[in-house]
Parts: structure tokens; sequence; C-alpha cells
């Protein structure tokens, strides 16, 4: 799949809105803020749920040990994931 | 004369390759039974990162709807030293009770660890091993459960600990003695091993605990380990979904006996006995039309489907965890120490409480009196001693039998004996010495716990 690194991003911003259901714009949710914030409140579930989420609408398959190892800290931070993951399935399919 | 058949045994080659994900066949989504916790200030930031603590491809294919998800290459030939498991004809039983009906029961005692717990700790094991976890942590009521997460932790490499009951923890110390064999360690709880083990010790130092509290130091314990999980046995619908293969491989078996259930009987702790094996019976029913009744049985010292309430709970006493809707009597209820018979989480599995709450099992519960003593007559007939959480299933198997013996009417029963009771033998000492007793909860007990439930409100995200 060939993206790039700013449509990801608004992708992402409106899965998180529909999954999470947040009550903000999806421009609104910057990289700084933090995913355990009250605007965000991300838990131990909601992970879950966001990561499938977002394998589904990238058609990438995250690997469990980058997940694990991840320290997910703000959206910028799940932003990089999620681009690292595009780009290594971009890369597998051209190879 | 025709001799009659006892076993019916499968080859190697016919252990499952692919679990059953009863999803596909019930309508329940994921926002039906779990949601955010609202505990707490909602304005407060609670952490500044989190790991998650299940691996995604485990939990994958548990909140899908694809009706078969394939077991790892690796899961599989782990199985395959123990499974398929056999089905048996329980002849001995029948004719001590004089029934017309034919009772055959899945035994899942064989294996290593002596229950049904193994399928999913080899699973999880595998699945955490591959995320590069190095030490699992949980909790165990019984010591089932700790026992085979213990044994799956030593085939994978992994580092365990494990949080027991305290009343169980001295109840059945070679339950222990097995899991250190395999390089656990193991705390009997509460503990003061953890804040939560701690708190609850200062305000009760007599405290028997549960497996909610026992939980709950799990979690506290994974939280603080560098590489650490926590790890459940029952109850999660990957854990469910893991013991299918108990239902997958009782189907084969019994076309190859040339009869099919009337009914399916499970013991009910917080659902993966229960459900391994009727879950499988529920897609025949939902799409092939028949007409199984799927009954799932609890103690009475337990009663949380047949006396809780279906309502949104926490799973442990830390309330850290995310809700689930399911059949509970409250996250703080403890079953009383002199319950012997295990099953003693305070709530019931997501999906086999939607499928009660829809109507499409039923639910009966034993005073332990009863229980032992079918447990019991199984001994004595069938020659093989059920773990007391099986005897549950047992006793239910045996008064379905002696109601088609009342009515005249031929019946198939199919019950999971999910464990042997060797190391169980102090419960059944103390019932063959009298000194059981049944201990219903009294109502106030429950309403008291059911009080402490959290607000069942939806949270509202603040924008």
């Amino acid at each position: 799949m060939h993206d790039d690194g700013a449509e990801i991003a608004i992708r992402t911003r409106k899965i998180m809105v529909d999954v999470l259901g947040l009550r903000l714009n999806p421009e609104d949710i910057t990289d700084e803020i933090s995913l355990y914030s009250p605007r965000i409140q991300l838990d131990s579930l909601t992970m879950l749920q966001l990561l499938l989420a977002l394998e589904g609408e990238f058609d990438v398959q995250l690997d469990d040990e980058d997940v694990m190892e991840a320290d997910l800290r703000t959206v910028g931070d799940l932003m990089q994931l999620i681009q690292r993951s595009v780009r290594d399935t971009s890369r597998e399919g051209n190879a | 004369m025709k001799a009659r058949r006892n076993q019916f045994l499968l080859d190697e080659s016919d252990t499952p390759t692919h679990w059953y994900n009863i999803l596909a066949d019930v309508d329940v989504k994921e926002s039906d039974v779990r949601r955010i916790r609202p505990a707490g200030d909602p304005e407060e930031q609670r952490s500044n990162s989190m790991a998650l603590n299940l691996p995604l491809s485990m939990y994958r294919g548990s909140v899908g709807r694809e009706r078969f998800v394939e077991i790892p290459d690796e899961v599989r030939e782990q199985y395959q030293r123990w499974r398929p498991t056999p089905l048996v004809r329980a002849h001995r039983l029948e004719q001590a009770l004089d029934t017309p009906a034919h009772i055959y029961y899945k035994y899942e005692g064989a294996n290593a660890s002596g229950s049904h717990k193994l399928n999913t700790a080899i699973a999880q094991a595998y699945f955490y091993r591959k995320a590069g976890v190095e030490e699992l942590t949980t909790g165990s009521g019984a010591g089932q459960w700790g026992t085979a997460l213990s044994m799956a932790c030593q085939m994978y490499g992994l580092g365990l600990t494990v949080f027991m009951v305290r009343v169980s923890h001295d109840q059945k110390p070679y339950r222990r003695v097995l899991m250190e064999l395999h390089g656990a360690r193991v705390f009997a709880s509460p503990s003061a091993t953890t804040e939560a083990g701690k708190e609850l010790l200062a305000r009760q130092p007599d405290s028997n605990g549960s497996l909610s509290i026992a939980n709950a130091e799990a979690l506290e314990y994974a939280r603080k380990a560098p590489n650490g999980r926590f790890a459940v046995g029952s109850g999660e619908n990957h854990v469910l979904l893991h013991q299918t293969v108990i239902g997958e491989e009782a189907l084969l078996q019994m076309k190859r006996a040339g009869e099919f259930p009337d009914v399916v009987i499970g013991a009910m702790g917080a659902g993966s006995n229960f459900a391994g094996l009727a879950f499988p019976f529920h897609r025949e029913r939902a799409n092939e039309g028949t007409h199984t009744r799927l009954v799932a049985v609890e103690p009475e010292a337990c009663p949380k489907m047949t006396r809780g309430r279906y309502a949104w709970d926490y799973n442990d006493t830390s309330g850290s965890t995310p809700m689930t809707k399911m059949y509970t009597l409250g996250h703080t209820f403890a079953a009383p120490g002199v319950h012997a018979g295990g099953l003693r989480y305070h709530g019931a599995a997501p999906l086999v409480s939607a499928l009660y709450d829809r109507g499409l099992l039923e639910a009966v519960s034993y005073g332990q009196k009863a229980v032992f003593e079918a447990g019991a007559l199984f001994a004595r007939t069938e020659h093989l001693v059920p773990a007391p959480e099986s005897a549950h299933a047992v006793r239910c198997a045996i008064d379905e039998a002696v109601k088609a013996r009342a009515e005249r009417r031929p019946t198939v029963i199919l019950l999971n004996v999910s464990g042997h009771g060797l190391l169980d033998l102090s419960a059944y000492q103390q019932f063959l010495a009298g000194d059981l007793e049944d201990h219903p909860v009294p109502e106030k007990e429950i309403a008291a716990s059911l009080a402490a439930l959290p607000d069942q409100e939806p949270l509202e995200v603040s924008p």
C-alpha cells in the first residue's frame, strides 16, 4: 500500500473518533496529546479495539512483539507505530 | 451378545485444527459486553503510558466474526500430546441409576495438569512468548489454572507468579507443589506481596481470599514486572475460544457413538469449562436445527447466574480493569471458606452471560453435599474420581437421568468431566467424614456485594 504520513494521520484520527466515541473533531487530535488524557482515556481494552480497527483501515497486521514493546504515550507515538507498519507492509508487497 | 462400547476415541490427526468462535452465531457485539471504566474522576489522567496486556494476535480471533480461528501449528502439536481426549459411555452409572438415559462424559483430566485448563494455558503461553513477553502472573482459585499455566510456561520458557486463593492454597498443598515443580512462584492470596493484598489483610487479617483479590494482586504484580503480563484462566473470549476443542471433538465422537445429546452439561466457574463443551453444540442448534439444551451448573455457595444480577462489573477487586456486562454477585463477593467445591469466581463470562440473558442456556445450582455425593457415586461406578468442579456437572447429569427414569423417557446426556479429583481428596475426606456443610449464601450478603457494583450508566468522555 502506498500512503503518505499526512493521509495516515488523517485516517487514524478519524478512526480514533469513531472507535473511541470521542467528542472531538479529528483535526483537534494533535500528536502531543496523551493517549491517557481525559479527552482520549485509552485503557487496555480500547487500546486493543483501536489497534484492530487501524489494522482493518490500513489492511495491515501489526506485529505482536512491536506492539508489546511499543511505549505508546501520545497520539504521535501511535501514528509512528501505524506508519511504520504501513511502510513495512508496503515494502513486503513490493519485494 | 454384542459387547457394549465404553470409549469413543479419535485419532491424533482428529485433533481440531480450529477453535470455534461463537460470535459468528450469536448477535452479541463487543460494546454490549465491554465498557471503559467510569470509576474515579473522569478529569484525572490515570497514567502516562500503558503496556498492552494481551497479544494482539490472540485477541484478534476472539472478537471477530470468523466462525473458525486457526489453531497455530505449534499449539496443535502440543495439544496432540494429550488430545483428542476420550468420550466415555457411563454404562455403570446408568445401571446404578436404573435409568433409560444414555450418559456420556468427555474426560479432560488425563493430561499432565489434570484438567481442561491446559487447553488455554498452552495457547496463551505460546502467544505471550511469541509477543516477546518473559513472565506471566495470574490468580488461581482451586489451583487447576495455576497448575496448567505453570506447565505451559515451563514449556515455553516463561516465568510465572501465581496468587492462589488462600483457603484453597491451604486446603490443597499439592497443587502448590505441582506449580513450584514447574518453576512457578506461589503466594497465598491475600498476601503481603502487593499493596492490594496488604490493604485487604489490614482490614481482614483472617481473610480466606477470593479469585477477585488474587487477580487484583496478580495484575498489580504484572504492572511492576519489567516484561510481565497478567494472564487469566477463564471468562475472557479468547479463553472460551481455546476451550472449544472439547466440544469440537465431542461432536465427532457423538457421531461415532451414533447418538446426539439432548442435554449438554458443564460446571460453571467463570465459564470456560461449560463453554468449551457447550458452545459447538450451540452452533449445531443455531445452524443445523438440533434441539440440545445447554445447562450450566454452579455451586449454591457462588450462585452468580441463579441469584446474581446481569450488570456491569469489574473483573477483580482493583477496579482498574474495563467493566464487563455479566451475571455477577459483585466483585467484592467472596465464597465462604467452608466451600470445598471450587467455582468461586464472582462473575460469569460475558459470552455465557449474554447467552443466558437471551434464554439460550439454562443454569442450576447445588449445595456441596449433593455435589460430593454425586462425585462419590461417579467414583464408585465409573472408577474415576471427578474434580469437585466436575462433580457439579455429574450431579446435574444424575438428576437429568433420574428425571428420565421417572418420565420413562430415553434421553442422551453429555457432560464435561473437566478434571480429576486426585489432588482434591481432602474435600472428599471431609465428605466421607460428614463434615461438609451446605452454605447457601444469605440474601443480605448478596445484596451487600451487589450494592458495591459500579455506576451502571455509561461514561461520557469529555470534549
